[in-house]
């Protein structure tokens, strides 16, 4: 083993120490209810709040992935995926401060749980909770992916791929299985602030090594215009994909499952609220390194493709900076890939415990054999991230983009469930059924591409959905009206 | 105002600031400008949207605050 080598493993050992002597004063404090292990008694301050919703939300997508786009892209990736995020933030408070309070006042713990009884429909919480793991499963594998890149290219494939990506997944079962949301919310503050400092020291080692941030650009300008147009590399954006883009962010963030139980677990909706205002700086400020770390990697790598691009920001460490700060950087990207697959585990664990085991198999169920299931849960579904990860298809990017409009066909239900008292359960499941089916359709080419109108799938979608929504409940109505007070 | 108008001001506040991002004016086509630290002079207008969006919600979210702490009055 090479003097380097062991400064990545004293690294991420020390890290790994830090993280587990954080969830085990978590365990300490454990209660061994669902609601302490599942929602952190939902007694989450407005610091910590902020660190979990932002450290869960930037995943393994925001180092490599963002990286990788803007070595792809360019500088325009920032203005859909820096404003689109922000923008998420008025979406945060549409879903999240009325799930806070009704999840608080009525006892909801999960999403599908809130949206199935609200309306009083076991099946349309079965479709909700179908779509909410079938599309967050793929989305979990990204994070072992990530993982398992870091680690083997640091080791020089000392460590291989795949068994990176197990033993990280080990790691994080461990820790969930101990503390539950309180432990993955802790450890998510450690994260959040690697992550953010990591990632800002990286864009000022590098620059520094090339010479200066302006005379950077300058020279990236030179060797690749594409990189600074509007339009993006090869025109990738058009004025109505560009739309699509800033749109996707919107509806899908707070459908994720693991984004969704965050609203769940505020200590008051005060907590949430200052965490809202925040989130705009934050992905102002801290989206713009990464993306500038992938645009000037065209000067030392100007001709990576496909899997390739995403690795520009560990080429860009190797190449600009010594060893050691190389390893400390991506020790805070194997935070960002722990955050997000701690938080997709206890989410996807939450739903099949309290929505399939305890609502479904054993209402009588006691607190505690709940908090036995939901912990065996983490453990089954971690193996089975790891099982797609086996296998890591195309690239990031394309990945994520599924998920993400998969989800977005939840919104329209949700919004109305949340706000409109004549919302119909068949209405819904109407909705979300031909919103996943006309996906389908795209993905698989049975309904041709001229049919988005120039938009990403996701706009028709949506719109579709929400028409379903609206139209179906009003046409319900009409022959059975609703009656005062049924919905929330 | 009522609730209702008030909430319509501000989803009417909130969709111009969606429009801004759409970035009509500046055009797909218009000649590159450069600012500070030769970044895209884009780069700057998207920076500026995101701290105008933090601002308006600032505003909003104490205005729903003192509104609901009102209420439970």
């Amino acid at each position: 083993m090479s003097a380097g080598h062991t400064i990545v493993y004293l690294m991420i050992g020390a890290y790994a120490l830090l993280t587990l002597l954080i969830s085990l004063y978590g365990f300490k404090r454990e209660k061994n209810t669902p609601e302490d292990f599942f929602l952190a008694g939902r007694r989450v301050g407005p610091v910590v709040l902020f660190f979990t919703l932002v450290a869960t939300n930037f995943s393994a997508f925001f180092f490599l992935g963002f990286a990788g786009a803007g070595y792809r892209i360019g500088y325009s990736y920032y203005g859909i995926m820096a404003f689109g995020t922000a923008f998420v933030a008025v979406a945060f408070y549409l879903v999240g401060d009325r799930v806070c309070r009704i999840g608080r006042a009525k006892g909801y713990m999960t999403p599908p749980e809130l949206i199935g009884k609200s309306l009083n429909s076991k099946s349309l919480e079965m479709v909700y909770l179908a779509v909410m793991v079938i599309f967050t499963l793929p989305y979990l594998a990204l994070q072992p992916i990530g993982a398992g890149y870091i680690i083997s290219n640091l080791t020089d494939g000392e460590v291989p791929y795949f068994v990176a990506a197990s033993l990280i997944t080990a790691f994080i079962v461990l820790y969930v299985y101990l503390g539950g949301m309180r432990t993955v919310a802790w450890t998510d503050v450690l994260q959040g602030v690697m992550m953010f400092s990591l990632i800002a020291a990286a864009l000022f080692m590098i620059t520094r090594g090339m010479g200066g941030l302006g005379q950077a650009n300058t020279q990236a300008l030179a060797q690749q215009p594409g990189l600074f147009s509007a339009q993006g590399m090869d025109q990738y954006y058009s004025p109505r994909k560009w739309f699509s883009f800033t749109l996707i962010w919107f509806l899908s963030v707070p459908m994720f499952p693991h984004i969704f139980m965050r609203f769940f677990i505020p200590r008051s909706a005060a907590s949430l609220r200052t965490t809202i205002a925040i989130y705009p700086i934050v992905t102002a400020i801290l989206f713009l390194f990464p993306i500038t770390i992938g645009v000037l990697g065209h000067i030392p790598f100007p001709a990576l493709e496909g899997q390739q691009a995403d690795q520009i920001l560990p080429m860009m460490l190797g190449a600009y900076t010594p060893f050691w700060f190389e390893t400390l950087v991506m020790v805070g990207a194997l935070a960002a890939f722990m955050s997000t697959m701690d938080s997709q585990l206890l989410a996807l664990s939450s739903m099949l415990t309290r929505d399939v085991y305890q609502r479904g198999l054993m209402p009588s169920a006691s607190h505690q054999s709940q908090v036995l299931v939901g912990r065996l849960m983490v453990a089954v579904l971690a193996l089975l991230g790891l099982a797609l990860a086996y296998q890591p298809p195309a690239t990031i990017l394309e990945i994520a983009t599924q998920a993400f409009t998969g989800l977005s066909v939840l919104f329209p239900t949700t919004i109305a469930t949340l706000y409109w008292s004549a919302t119909r359960p068949l209405a819904c499941l109407l909705s979300i059924l031909t919103g996943e089916a006309l996906l389908a359709g795209y993905a698989t080419g049975l309904i041709p591409d001229s049919l988005t109108f120039g938009f990403l799938p996701l706009v028709p979608i949506v719109i579709t959905s929400t028409a379903i929504v609206v139209l179906g409940s009003l046409l319900i109505s009409r022959f059975k009206p609703v009656a005062e007070g049924a919905n929330l | 105002m009522s609730i209702k108008k008030s909430s319509w001001l501000w989803a009417v506040m909130f969709s111009l600031l969606f429009l801004l991002s759409q970035d009509l004016w500046f055009g797909w086509d218009s000649p590159l400008q450069l600012g500070p630290w030769n970044f895209p002079a884009r780069i700057y207008y998207f920076v500026f949207l995101q701290f105008l969006l933090a601002a308006l919600l600032v505003v909003f979210l104490s205005r729903r605050s003192n509104r609901n702490s009102n209420d439970s009055e």
